[in-house]
């Protein structure tokens, strides 16, 4: 048997005795096999914990429909709240700044990674969707952009709205993109925080210090995406 | 009997059944937990995770020979994270330490605890994963959650065969790990 297959085995409980033993030897003296058997065990974690939140996203729609909505929304009236009571000290606070902000942005704005269309090779290539990700994967931001736009005339996403805020900074329409990252709430809540992330970068490139550190702010109080960035970039702005 | 029956189609990942089984017990449930000092609301809430312990153990086929009642074995889940509740709310109602929580565990002799944080690695597995397509999620999903061979995933999704699934699988996999590792 091979090594993934004592692996398969593993996970639909059908490995025999003898394989067992193989398999815990396996573990404790190879560990290429324990990465590998790591990677998918943390796997049955994800998707079990994905399976998790959707029972209990049913359950409490059997409880109350309009409840769930209501709750996540009163969530993040708590959570601005709090982000905008970390910010008012740097109102205060706040002097001119003599760092050269475009350096800033420079050295820390890269594109966000192409996390919600899959490029995979060989299949056909004729939607906007995927054209689009394409030229956005390519770097052909003017393109992409044409794209982005054609998109979004068929109709409103959030997702789409956020990746082009990035393709407008890097073309430098700053003013158009901080209006679509300010208004952009319908974003999945896995984006919220890089949508922060980028806001707070668009913030600098205007040179407005005071908006950066509080978008900073935010992105380290979630905690989730480039924490300890923020919390540098923040002290650069101090 | 009817439990198997339900049991049966919690494991296919029935909405009907699911909601069945959750309207069926949650007043007897409620009335169960007034004796514990608990407003309703959480009292629903732990119901809900007892409910979504239950699913997951008829997932990993341990309820395929239950000796009691669904009910009863619902309760004890139910009991378990009422103890636990209260134990982290530091309630001024006694529970003589650790080992009644432990001893409850036993009872329900299966897993009772829910997936509450993430590791690191594990977020970014799961951002990932959220942004497989809808094919990759079921194919994933079936073999490392419901822990079918790829011959029954092969059935359950109609694949013409075997190798087909098996390298939709391989794909899936990749595209998962390129995901993580793009720069």
């Amino acid at each position: 048997m091979t090594k993934d297959q004592l692996i398969a085995h593993y996970f639909s409980k059908t490995l025999s005795p003898e394989a067992q033993k193989e398999f815990d030897h396996l573990l404790t003296t190879d560990t290429e096999f324990k990465k590998a058997f790591k990677f998918q065990e943390n796997l049955k974690t994800v998707i079990k914990k994905e399976t998790q939140t959707q029972l209990k996203e049913e359950l409490q729609s059997i409880e109350n429909p309009t409840k769930t909505s209501s709750k996540t929304y009163i969530k993040w009236l708590v959570a601005a709240s709090i982000i905008l009571l970390l910010a008012l000290p740097s109102f205060w606070y706040f002097g001119p700044s003599n760092l050269d902000n475009e350096a800033l942005f420079a050295t820390n704005f890269k594109p966000f990674e192409n996390v919600v269309h899959p490029i995979v090779r060989g299949e056909d290539y004729n939607d906007l969707k995927t054209k689009a990700f394409i030229s956005y994967e390519a770097k052909e931001y003017e393109e992409t952009l044409n794209y982005f736009n054609a998109l979004l005339e068929e109709s409103d996403n959030a997702t789409i709205s956020f990746y082009k805020a990035n393709v407008l900074l890097q073309l430098n329409k700053n003013d158009e993109a901080i209006k679509i990252l300010e208004q952009n709430n319908e974003l999945p809540q896995k984006l919220k925080t890089q949508q922060q992330w980028y806001l707070a970068l668009a913030y600098i490139k205007i040179n407005n210090t005071k908006k950066a550190k509080a978008s900073l702010n935010a992105v380290i109080n979630n905690g989730t995406y480039k924490t300890k960035a923020a919390e540098q970039l923040l002290e650069q702005l101090d | 009997m009817v439990d198997k029956v339900l049991v049966e189609a919690l494991k296919k990942r029935n909405s009907e059944a699911l909601k069945s089984v959750y309207l069926d017990y949650k007043t007897a449930f409620i009335g169960f937990a007034k004796k514990y000092p608990l407003d309703e609301a959480t009292v629903i809430d732990i119901y809900q995770d007892a409910i979504i312990a239950l699913h997951d153990n008829a997932v990993n086929g341990k309820l395929d020979h239950l000796k009691s009642e669904l009910k009863t074995y619902l309760f004890s889940i139910g009991k378990y994270m009422i103890f636990k509740r209260l134990k982290q709310q530091k309630s001024m109602y006694s529970i003589d330490e650790d080992t009644t929580l432990e001893s409850l565990k036993i009872d329900t002799d299966y897993a009772v605890d829910l997936i509450e944080d993430l590791s690191e690695d594990q977020q970014k597995l799961q951002i990932a994963f959220k942004s497989l397509g809808e094919k990759c999620k079921a194919i994933l999903t079936l073999f490392y959650y419901r822990g079918f061979t790829i011959d029954e995933i092969t059935n359950e999704l109609n694949y013409s065969n075997k190798d087909v699934a098996k390298s939709q699988k391989s794909r899936c996999i990749k595209s998962l790990k390129d995901l993580i590792f793009k720069p």
